[in-house]
């Protein structure tokens, strides 16, 4: 069997290294950067401090935070109930106008999310709708741009389905909803899941949709964080930005803990 | 067995119910909150406008004002130049990383792979603000230099196009690994087996097997980082400035401080079209897999 | 007489310009193991299918013990289907696979363990129901497929190549295992398979399928003895061809064929006409060997040829003789220690009765 030494494995794992350098080094400073005593953010910091904590902590930003929570976990599950069913459709039936709806449901990724909500926006202001501005027109905007998201991953979870279960249910006598609901829906749960999972960071980690869409009060973290930039980045918001890190971390931790998406992420399914 | 004559019928249409039923509502959504938007935006960037309400008079005077003046038409550029150079970098990144990721041996294979994706789960502007203290004026990188000696001055690295190319490859790059180890994952590792048994050593095996073979990845991982680039807003925001304007930051003006909106529709038009023109480009080149 | 189990009539399915399948008709008496045989390709699956009611034919209609099923969704039509690949589901026991089809009609808990437990002694599986299907080798998920199908007492049982998936020897005893519970529940049974060789074993009686349609519908010994058509003949056993001259049609079935002037009376399942060439087919152990230009008997054919490769297969010797126009004829002799095959290289003659010959036009 191939042992992977010799000198062009040893430069690989050098190059390797230091790529992982790069991609970690900003993450590390802008963490360490938030212990600063003074208020800047020198990096190494001077001294040592918590009180940019305690700001981060205060209400000023606990309220944008909470708030992405709530637009990211409406989002994640809006998207899932839409994406379930046009995954299913597009998936398991024929008919005219399914390659146009794939290219569709796959669409919000390939143009960009900022041009899409001034298309909201304008659209929007224009058709009277403008009632619809704060937080329904930004929820609307979250799930269009995550969408394709839980589609995609429903689908591919849908056709990684063992050959011929449903057939094989549906032969047994079960009507299609029970195929669905006892067949489907148990072995697909994994995808499900890790789609909401995407979806919902796909919305707590958004900025361009957000950027047109969002409103006094009714900001997500990112925008707030954005809107900041005015005074300079503080040490204060170093430590906000590792805050908002710690959300997306407890969910995938809880999720993997409960529910195990590890086997949809890894691909590892059995085939009875 | 003549029964046949007597049993046969002409086949019977079938209105296919159930697709409709369930991809209705998804449909009806998409259609209402993103094309029709998206359309939206197309025909508003070919009327007047005047202070945020869009007249009814058909004009191609938003795009010949954005194309016809250096300050827009430097900005374009900039921003096609900062999306290709990102888009190399990120291929020139990421490929070892996801190269290694699909052949290591090591147990801490998923960890590593979880973990070079792991940036995923912080917004672009948190990310950015780490260049941010680097490479500001008074920040570590400049510090550094004047410490060691090399300059006496604070070099301005903010604002640059240099730096903003560094935060979005940085930003982009798990995007690129995840494309390119899927497509490294695809290749039949007995092609490689194939082309030791035949003589080939393991750097002729990469560069006549595995990296032609992995070439839709890397099409792919160019085109996801330009298209990203082009359209995005918050790392030129943070790490560039008035003379480092993008398309997307010249969007945010005048949608807010100059408050044109066919302007900004006009922009945001061509960022629509340069997309598409550079994902039909990356399909052509790239494989042609079902999208579903 | 009985109604028919199953009665496939004009049944007729197309995918774009192919005819998957193009106008059949079979019947399946009660209790009967009918299989539907023929190359890849030829619509076996798409029949089983229609019967099952997961594809809407075209054309044609189904009937199960005489009722019309046309308008009976799949899961309405109680119907057993055992699957090429199982589809066992993943994510439930073996006990909750073989139970799921009790459920879906309703029956109460406690007899629903009673049967899952008898259907999983029957195929010998007693004890495993708790088992993941993973967890279970081939033959053993095959047999929980064909639990799983027999517990809800089906009209039917359907089998789409189910040994396909297992190992030589694992097949064989597989075989074995489902005509002994066919014959011993009497359960009506359609089989799909491309082996002939399995056919022959299990079927009461064989439909040979090609391009959509059924070429001979016959027990094991009509369609291996009096192959209706050149490809049944092809298809079925190992088949000698030679091309000879039909010299007249002396009755319905039947004409005078021959090399020479010397005519012999061979079958003619399929009408052929006088002074034109036809196909003139013979299995391997019904023909002989003998030294060129001995004399013959009036009833039969002589083919002279060159002996070219011997095989030894044990209880049987084959010879590969080339005929002058360069066809390769098999004859097997009995390797008895009696008779001795001749050497390779030497002229021969390969000898047949009239009567173990079949004609069929050359097409
Ligand atoms: N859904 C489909 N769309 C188009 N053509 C089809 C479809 N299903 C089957 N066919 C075609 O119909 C013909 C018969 O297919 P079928 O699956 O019934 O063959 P089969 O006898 O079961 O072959 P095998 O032994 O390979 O399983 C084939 O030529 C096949 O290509
Ligand atoms: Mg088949």
């Amino acid at each position: 069997m191939r042992r992977a030494v010799g000198l062009p494995w040893q430069m690989l794992r050098g190059a390797v290294a230091l790529t992982y350098l790069f991609i970690f080094t900003p993450i590390v400073i802008t963490a360490l950067v938030s212990f600063n005593s003074i208020n800047q953010s020198k990096f190494p910091p001077v001294g040592f401090s918590m009180r940019w904590w305690d700001d981060a902590l205060s209400e000023r930003w606990l309220q944008p935070l909470w708030f992405s929570v709530q637009l990211a976990t409406l989002t994640a599950v809006i998207a899932t109930l839409l994406g379930l069913p046009l995954a299913f459709g597009l998936t398991r039936y024929k008919f005219p106008g399914r390659n146009i709806l794939v290219a569709l449901s796959l669409g919000p990724l390939a143009l960009p999310a900022l041009v899409t909500g001034i298309g909201i926006l304008q659209f929007f202001q224009t058709a009277g709708l403008a009632a619809l501005f704060g937080f329904p027109a930004l929820l609307i905007g979250h799930v269009v741009i995550c969408l394709p998201f839980s589609v995609r991953t429903i689908a591919i979870s849908l056709r990684a389905m063992p050959a011929k279960v449903e057939q094989a249910a549906a032969n047994l006598g079960a009507r299609p909803a029970r195929v669905f609901l006892e067949i489907t829906l148990p072995l697909i749960r994994s995808g499900l899941f890790a789609g909401a999972i995407f979806c919902f960071i796909q919305s707590f980690t958004d900025y361009s949709v957000s950027l047109f869409l969002s409103r006094a009060g009714m900001q997500p973290i990112s925008i707030a964080i954005l809107s900041y930039i005015d005074y300079g980045f503080t040490p204060t918001l170093a430590a906000v930005a590792v805050l908002t890190l710690v959300v997306p971390l407890v969910l995938i931790a809880a999720v993997q803990h409960f529910f195990g998406i590890g086997d949809f992420l890894y691909g590892a399914r059995d085939s009875g | 067995m003549s029964v046949a004559a007597l049993a046969s019928r002409p086949s019977r249409t079938i209105i296919a119910w159930r697709p409709i039923l369930l991809v209705g509502v998804p449909a009806a959504f998409l259609l209402f909150c993103f094309v029709l938007p998206n359309a939206f935006l197309l025909t508003s960037s070919a009327f007047k406008s005047e202070s945020q309400v869009l007249t009814n008079q058909l004009t191609t005077e938003n795009y010949g004002f954005l194309l016809g003046r250096a300050v827009y038409r430097g900005a374009i550029l900039r921003t096609f130049l900062i999306g290709a150079l990102v888009g190399l970098l990120v291929v020139v990144l990421s490929y070892p990383l996801a190269f290694f990721l699909a052949r290591t041996r090591s147990r801490w294979k998923g960890a590593l792979i979880a973990l070079s994706l792991s940036p995923l789960l912080a917004s672009v502007v948190v990310r950015t603000y780490g260049w941010w203290v680097l490479l500001n004026r008074e920040g570590a990188v400049n510090d550094l230099l004047r410490a060691t000696g090399i300059t006496s001055q604070s070099l301005p690295l903010l604002p640059s196009v240099g730096a903003i190319v560094i935060g979005l490859t940085h930003s982009l790059l798990p995007y690129g690994v995840l494309t390119i180890l899927s497509s490294l994952n695809g290749v039949n590792p007995s092609f490689e087996k194939a082309a030791m048994s035949l003589g080939a050593n393991r750097i002729r095996t990469f560069f006549e097997v595995t990296l032609p073979l992995s070439l839709p990845g890397i099409v792919g991982a160019f085109v996801i980082a330009f298209t990203l680039s082009i359209s995005a807003y918050a790392t030129p925001a943070i790490l560039g400035g008035p003379s480092t304007a993008t398309m997307a930051t010249l969007i945010y003006d005048f949608m807010t401080s100059l408050a044109d909106w066919a302007l900004g529709s006009a922009m945001g038009a061509l960022l629509i079209v340069s997309s598409m023109v550079l994902l039909v480009i990356g399909a052509v080149l790239g494989s042609k897999r079902e999208a579903l | 007489m009985d109604e028919p189990a199953v009665a496939v009539s004009g049944v007729r399915k197309t995918y774009g310009e192919v005819a998957a399948v193009d106008g059949i008709d079979f019947e399946v008496r009660p209790g009967e193991f009918l299989t539907l045989l023929g190359p890849s390709g030829c619509g076996k699956t798409t029949t089983l299918n229609i019967i099952a009611g997961f594809i809407q034919p075209d054309r044609g209609s189904i009937r199960l013990n005489g009722q019309s099923v046309e308008a009976l969704p799949p899961f309405r039509r109680d119907i057993g289907l055992v699957f090429q690949d199982y589809a066992l589901f993943p994510h439930m026991s073996v006990g909750q696979n073989v139970a799921f089809g009790l459920r879906m009609r309703g029956v109460p808990k406690p007899e629903i363990a009673q049967r899952v437990e008898e259907a999983l002694e029957l195929v010998r599986l007693g004890g495993r129901a708790e088992r993941k299907p993973t967890e279970l080798s081939g033959g053993q998920r095959q047999r929980v497929a064909l639990a799983r199908a027999l517990v809800i007492r089906p009209t039917v049982l359907l089998l789409d190549e189910p040994l396909s998936n297992l190992d030589l020897k694992l097949r064989e005893e597989m075989r074995l295992e489902i005509t002994t519970l066919q014959r011993r529940l009497g359960i009506t049974t359609v089989l799909v398979t491309h082996d002939q060789g399995e056919a022959l074993v299990v079927s009461d009686r064989i439909a040979v399928m090609r391009n959509g349609r059924i070429e001979q519908l016959g027990n094991a010994e009509a369609v291996y003895e009096r192959p209706a058509t050149h490809f049944v003949a092809e298809f079925i056993g190992t088949m000698n061809f030679v091309r000879g001259q039909a010299m007249r049609v002396s009755a319905e079935g039947s004409c005078i064929v021959g090399f020479d002037d010397h005519g012999v009376a061979v079958a003619a399942p399929q009408p052929v006409a006088g002074s034109r060439e036809v196909e003139i087919a013979f299995r391997p152990e019904r023909a002989a060997l003998r030294t060129a230009g001995a004399a013959r008997e009036p009833t039969q054919l002589a083919v002279p040829g060159t002996v070219r490769r011997r095989v030894y297969l044990g209880t049987l010797v084959q010879s590969h003789v080339e005929t002058v126009h360069g066809r390769t004829i098999i004859v097997e002799t009995v390797n008895d220690g009696i008779r001795q095959p001749p050497n390779i290289g030497e002229a021969v003659e390969v000898i047949v009765k009239g009567s173990d010959c079949i004609a069929y036009p050359v097409s």
